[in-house]
């Protein structure tokens, strides 16, 4: 019994979310539309009044089965996602319902919670495996830590271990605990070979929360050489609402060029840092069609 | 999952990747007998690698005392209880390794130790496997009441769950050399190497939020130089060089020798399947119950039995090899005993180093004449 009420109740959620879907956008039969404004969107501003003219899509969230490592059952039922754009920026507002915020990733059990967007041609089922060798998908990634990195500082050992005391570390200059990148010169940063090699998780200076990427399949998303993307994330009361922004035409050829009136492959990927979600223990949706107004 | 084969296990198992064996397999070979615990190879690898910020809990090489002593905490305690109780039926393991006992979704089976786990690296250091109530405990071999210490380094596994688990494909093994290297530009910090590895080598670094690994000094090995925890080894316990399969055995290759010839090497835990290639003496005063078999395989009494043999001077062959340990910092690929030495050659056939079997005794005389002084020390 409980069983039909429950198919019944999620029917009419289903039918209530295409009617409001197809009601605004019948013609286009995408699953997020990008309203076209003329103002300067809010790429850092999650609560600006300006969302308010772009319609709220809830999308249903799904467990990452896929691939090993799998995430067995997803960590938020759907998520809200809202987008703007403005002729040369999109901007998509990305609110879900998150009980901790886990913006540090110092500890070896701490992992952070993050969201992305992936973007691709339409029509084709590969962008969800990450893309193929011919088909390069984008995936604009938000993290928790790189915003607390830029709201407040690097967070380096002594953020999680606050007693902690060293003496010296080589070629290091200044007072302990030695803070990144102040005190290290260049001969000392070579004993942080993430920081050395340019790896982007390991730059102390963070210029972005939103880290642009480029997959050709399973396992094989890469840190653009360029980097243009842009946002903002806030956590409130038991919720993360999180900007995720990027032109419409880079110049950058890693990126898939936004036309408006034009429609793509898109889906989005929730991790839960409390859950230990990292990599591929995400929660995501489905493969959606967006279409750039 | 592919199939492949686990000479140490004697049958094939399943392993993410097909087999592809490298080229050439760099492995190593710990006289447990010998190791004083004087951690000189564990500040040797330090003040190499893990001297920078974000590294300050890494032990990339670490020794600890067994029974209790693990680091990270209960690293294999846990995973055994994981794993729980698996069997070998005559030298073949009927059990489940890691890879066959991951859960659904799953690559590896394993483990994210916390930070506290992390915490003591000298934890259990020198504590008995039971307390010493009884003053005469010393005098039976082997010994009721033991303790050893377990050298460790990353072993560079034939089939490395660190490289398994990785969905990024940032952990690769050297054709060349058989090492096993974590990639800096492409590891994102997820740490899959870190909760798979079942001898937790890969490590995080706090600073720079991607995991590290011990790298065999690759820099050093290839100028044919051993690695720095290795040739500084004060108790002279390590041996360094390649390893055949044992189907193209080398008679002459000093780590073939002791391990497919002589079987006195012992891979450490071969039933977590990753095929380890750093393997173990096992220790004689300890008897060979359940713990050693448990952690080193079903040969331990054997390779006991050899190894006491040549303490008494049966095998002059296996103690010449042994006297080669830590000699020099040149790998050499082959060995032979004479009379009086112990001689390592190159890849070339050239001479790398010679050692005295014995070495000679030169007694002075009491009272120094020259000096009006009396020696304490006269050999
Ligand atoms: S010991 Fe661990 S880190 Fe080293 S190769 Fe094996 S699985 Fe990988
Ligand atoms: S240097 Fe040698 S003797 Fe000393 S702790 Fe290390 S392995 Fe043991």
């Amino acid at each position: 019994m409980k069983k039909i009420v429950l198919i019944a109740v999620a029917l009419v959620a289903l039918v209530s979310l295409s009617v409001l879907v197809y009601g605004i956008e019948a013609r286009q039969a995408a699953d997020v539309v990008s309203i076209r404004v003329s103002d300067a969107l809010p790429v850092t501003d999650p609560h600006s009044q300006l969302w308010s003219k772009a319609t709220e899509f809830q999308l249903p969230m799904g467990s990452q089965t896929i691939i090993a490592p799998v995430k067995p059952a997803p960590s938020v039922p759907y998520i809200q996602v809202r987008s703007l754009n403005n002729g040369t920026h999109i901007a998509f507002l990305i609110t879900w319902a998150d009980s901790t915020k886990n913006d540090r990733t110092v500890k070896i059990d701490e992992f952070r919670d993050g969201s992305a967007v992936l973007l691709g041609p339409v029509g084709e089922m590969a962008v969800l495996a990450m893309g193929t060798a011919t088909i390069p998908v984008n995936v604009l990634h938000w993290k928790a830590d790189w915003q607390a990195d830029i709201d407040t500082g690097f967070q380096g050992v002594e953020s999680a271990f606050p007693n902690f005391w060293v003496d010296m570390y080589p070629n290091v200059i200044g007072e302990p605990p030695y803070t990144l990148p102040g005190n290290f010169s260049d001969a000392a940063k070579l004993y942080l070979p993430g920081w050395k090699v340019g790896n982007s998780f390991s730059q102390p200076l963070k210029v972005t929360s939103v880290e642009e990427n480029r997959a050709r399949g399973f396992g094989s998303l890469a840190t653009e050489q360029s980097q243009g993307a842009i946002g903002r994330g806030i956590w409130e009361n038991g919720q993360w609402s999180v900007v995720i922004a990027r032109q419409l035409h880079p110049s950058d050829n890693e990126d898939i060029q936004l036309i408006s009136g034009e429609k793509y492959s898109t889906a989005f990927a929730i991790w839960d840092g409390a859950s230990g979600d990292v990599g591929a223990r995400k929660s995501i949706t489905a493969l959606l069609t967006l279409y750039v107004q | 999952m592919a199939k492949v084969y686990n000479w140490q296990l004697g049958r094939y198992m399943e392993y993410w990747y097909e087999e592809v064996r490298p080229r050439k397999q760099m492995a190593a070979v710990f006289d447990i007998n010998k190791c004083i615990a004087c951690q000189t190879c564990t500040m040797a690898c330090k003040t190499t690698w893990t001297s920078g910020k974000g590294q300050e809990y890494m032990w990339w090489n670490n020794v600890e005392t067994r029974p209790w002593g693990s680091f990270p905490m209960g690293w294999d305690s846990k995973l055994l209880n994981l794993l729980g109780p698996q069997e070998w039926v005559n030298g073949i393991y009927a059990g489940k390794t890691i890879f066959e006992a991951a859960r659904p979704g799953e690559r590896v089976l394993g483990n994210l130790p916390i930070d506290m786990d992390w915490a003591y690296p000298n934890r259990g250091e020198d504590e008995t496997n039971e307390p010493i109530d009884e003053a005469k405990y010393y005098f039976s071999m082997p010994h009721s009441i033991w303790t050893f210490y377990l050298a460790r380094v990353c072993n560079h596994c034939t089939y490395p769950a660190c490289l398994a688990a990785c969905p990024r494909t940032s952990i690769y093994k050297r054709p060349q050399d058989g090492i096993v290297l974590l990639d800096q530009q492409r590891c994102r910090g997820y740490r899959e190497c870190v909760r798979a590895c079942p001898y937790k080598k890969p490590m995080y670094n706090h600073e720079t939020r991607i995991s590290e690994k011990c790298l065999f000094c690759f820099p050093a090995v290839e100028q044919g130089n051993w690695p720095r925890c290795m040739r500084s080894c004060i108790g002279k316990i390590r041996m360094f060089g390649s390893i055949h399969t044992p189907d193209n055995i080398d008679p002459e290759n000093p780590i073939d020798f002791l391990v497919h010839v002589k079987k006195v090497g012992l891979p450490l835990y071969p039933q977590f399947g990753t095929e380890p290639n750093v393997y173990y003496i096992p220790p004689i005063h300890v008897p060979a119950t359940k713990f050693l078999q448990q952690m080193f395989g079903p040969n331990v009494q054997k390779a006991q039995e050899t190894y006491n043999a040549m303490r008494n001077g049966e095998d002059p062959e296996l103690q010449g090899i042994l006297m080669l340990n830590v000699s020099t910092d040149r790998i050499f690929s082959k060995f032979r005993v004479t009379d009086k030495h112990a001689i390592g050659f190159d890849d070339n056939g050239s001479e790398v180093v010679r050692v005295n079997l014995n070495e000679p005794k030169v007694v002075r005389p009491f009272y120094d004449p020259k000096l009006g002084v009396y020696r304490h020390n006269i050999t």
